[in-house]
């Protein structure tokens, strides 16, 4: 799952990526408004946190803004101001969360992983495909009950296409959700780690859960 | 019950009921008295001038007819002894209608007694005066005292008097009215005095009414009343002033607080985020190290803060001593550029020194050198890079002179300029902690020249901004 912060304070941004990227999520920094724009319009993010008080374009502005221009990726604000009102104004201009600092890193997964949650109608922590779970907080995969131990990277895609279950996720989509805004896109890349992850999970098993879709991309699918 | 009376009765209101009534009771007893002595001694005047003027009357005629009633001779006055009597009697019936006492004697022997005295002798003590008025009661002829006077003339002695009753009446009946109504006029008072202190006192209660409601968390209301031109009026917009004055100093607390907190959140959430992620999972020596640094520069800047706002709230409560001395002005601003020059260079700045003159002043050294080291890292932090700070001093007359430092910068609003002294005021919020500074360098450099007696101001322009500082010379 990718994120962008949008964060003026260089130290606040890079520990947040710190340990977002820990957590398997890819992260993209935005240091003002008018960066934080510039992302969030082009690029395809899965969650924006965003500080309020940043150069250029504040935080609630820069909120106002993306919805006017009908990009619904969840908002999480997060900044020093601890108002009622301060709260109202930044969730009434459209964000889904609020988070004042200093904040406990642990609290700031917990909001992340429930505003992806909402957004895709889920349930629990714990995506599953047949046999297949895959735990969101621990980030420990099983087939069968027994563990199955994968790269951050191998983790993010198969997350993505859990989340996606029974829908074609293509090739470009999934580079955009699992890959920062650095990474030069080539696809074959993509291919490289499906083989990798169907090695881990399908193999040895009856019921195949990776499809590929030729042309198009690929599928998790129960039957 | 019990204690509202108790209130009652030590209420302003009661204590004035009863002052008023009071004095209002002096007052009538005073006017009483005046009044009855007045009269008293009026009626008494008026009687005596009339008893001396019947008296003198009696000498008169008897001196002016010659009659000797002890050897009374037919006369062609008097043929026999009853045309005298008939004279007499006239007398008394026609001229003694108000029942005047007379009596008439030459040595020890009466020769005439008005008929109401009824073979009464009038004693009286020998008098040496020829004219003698008293005072005595003799139950035999009236109840009452009795007015007196007495005029001696060669043999004779005439007496006139007349009972004070008659004349007293007016004045006993005027007295009797009085006590009756004195005490209702006294409850009148009580009852306006209690009813006046109700009326003006009211408003007390209702400025003590709403008072009693003004708390910390509602100081924008006011007491009511400000509008009547009076004492209260007066009062009331005296505390209403007070309260007015009471808010700006809570909300100066208040904003206060909120800034240092927010001021001091920054460092904490990196110290917080970065030491909760250097917990999460295990990290390599190099990382540890690197968040420790990370670490110790965000408690420098903690202290920074601290120090701040500690110094600027010592200011404002004038717990600052000044050591002034005497110095030379170049010399003191060549040591402060050199050492801020390190940091110019990392911004690609240069900073120029532009004096005419060589003088000496006198000012607290330290505290100088950390308002313009404050201007200094200011104009650094804001200015343009690659253009130069330029710091000037100079005199302006012989009391004052001048400290300015000035940068190249993008436009700040007017709005932005008035504020730039506002403690944690930031013309762009972000722009001081990209740089790393503190939002209260300048508040803390105001608060230095206000020790200094100095004054503080930013000029600017489409591309520049000035900060003139103002100093005594001594």
């Amino acid at each position: 799952m990718r994120i962008l912060v949008v964060e003026d304070e260089k130290k606040v941004a890079s520990f947040i990526k710190k340990g977002l990227e820990e957590e398997f999520f890819i992260v993209d920094v935005a240091y003002n408004g008018k960066e934080g724009l510039d992302l969030a319009s082009t690029e395809e993010y899965d969650l924006i946190i965003l500080d309020i008080m940043i150069p250029f374009i504040d935080g609630v502005t820069l909120t106002k803004e993306l919805r006017k221009r009908k990009i619904i990726t969840p908002i999480l604000l997060l900044t020093v101001k601890d108002s009622v009102s301060d709260k109202v104004e930044g969730l009434d201009a459209g964000a889904d969360d609020y988070l004042t600092k200093p904040f406990a890193f642990e609290e700031l997964t917990a909001r992340i992983r429930a505003l992806l949650r909402r957004r895709e109608n889920l349930m629990s922590n714990i995506l599953t495909a047949a046999d297949l779970k895959l735990d969101l907080v621990t980030h420990k995969v099983y087939r069968n009950e027994k563990e199955i131990i994968l790269t951050p990277k191998e983790f993010s895609i198969l997350e993505y296409l859990l989340r996606n279950k029974n829908k074609i996720v293509s090739r470009t989509k999934l580079i955009e959700h699992v890959y920062d805004y650095h990474f030069d896109t080539d696809t074959n890349v993509i291919d490289v780690y499906i083989n990798k992850l169907r090695n881990k999970i399908d193999q040895g098993f009856n019921k195949k859960l990776i499809h590929t879709i030729r042309g198009v991309g690929y599928i998790i699918k129960e039957d | 019950m019990k204690n509202r009376i108790k209130a009652y009765v030590l209420s302003t209101r009661f204590k004035m009921t009863i002052w008023y009534a009071l004095l209002f009771l002096i007052l009538e007893i005073i006017l009483g008295v005046i009044i009855y002595y007045y009269l008293y001694s009026n009626s008494i005047k008026r009687l005596d001038l009339s008893l001396s003027a019947q008296a003198n009357a009696i000498l008169h005629i008897l001196k002016s007819k010659h009659i000797d009633l002890e050897t009374f001779q037919p006369s062609d006055i008097y043929s026999s002894e009853e045309d005298l009597i008939w004279d007499i009697i006239y007398d008394v019936v026609v001229f003694n209608e108000r029942n005047t006492f007379i009596q008439i004697s030459t040595g020890s022997k009466i020769i005439y007694q008005s008929a109401n005295l009824s073979n009464i002798k009038l004693e009286f003590p020998q008098i040496k005066s020829k004219t003698k008025t008293f005072d005595f009661t003799d139950p035999r002829i009236s109840n009452d005292e009795i007015r007196a006077i007495q005029i001696n003339n060669g043999n004779y002695k005439v007496i006139v008097a007349y009972p004070k009753e008659h004349i007293f009446q007016t004045i006993n009946s005027l007295t009797d009215i009085y006590i009756i109504i004195a005490p209702v006029f006294f409850l009148i008072s009580l009852l306006g005095g209690a009813l006046i202190s109700q009326r003006s006192l009211s408003r007390i209660d209702k400025i003590i009414k709403k008072t009693e409601e003004i708390t910390a968390h509602n100081l924008s209301e006011i007491i009511p009343g400000e509008e009547h031109n009076d004492e209260f009026g007066r009062l009331v917009k005296k505390m209403n002033e007070m309260i007015q004055r009471i808010k700006t100093s809570i909300d100066y607390m208040n904003q206060f607080s909120i800034s240092a907190a927010h001021e001091l959140k920054t460092p904490l959430t990196i110290l917080r985020g970065e030491i909760e992620i250097a917990l999460k999972s295990e990290k390599s020596p190099a990382e540890y190290i690197e968040i420790l640094k990370s670490n110790y520069e965000e408690t420098l800047r903690l202290i920074k803060i601290v120090d701040n706002l500690f110094f600027i709230s010592k200011s404002e409560n004038n717990l600052i001593q000044l050591n002034k001395i005497e110095i030379n002005v170049k010399e003191f601003l060549i040591g402060i550029i050199k050492n801020a020059s390190v940091l110019a260079h990392e911004k690609n700045t240069e900073l120029k020194l532009e004096m005419n003159e060589d003088f000496s002043a006198c000012f607290d050294p330290d505290l100088i050198k950390q308002a313009v080291t404050n201007l200094i890292d200011n104009a650094i932090k804001y200015g343009t890079d690659g253009f130069p700070v330029i710091i000037s001093s100079n005199k302006i007359d012989n009391d004052k002179f001048n400290i300015t430092v000035k940068n190249w910068c993008d436009d700040i609003s007017q709005k932005d300029i008035e504020k730039i002294f506002d403690r944690f005021y930031r013309v762009d919020s972000s722009r001081t902690r990209r740089t790393g500074g503190v939002g209260l360098g300048l508040s803390v450099v105001k608060s230095i020249v206000n020790l200094h007696s100095g004054t503080i101001k930013a000029e600017k322009s489409s591309n520049y901004i000035e900060f003139i500082t103002e100093l005594p010379l001594k």
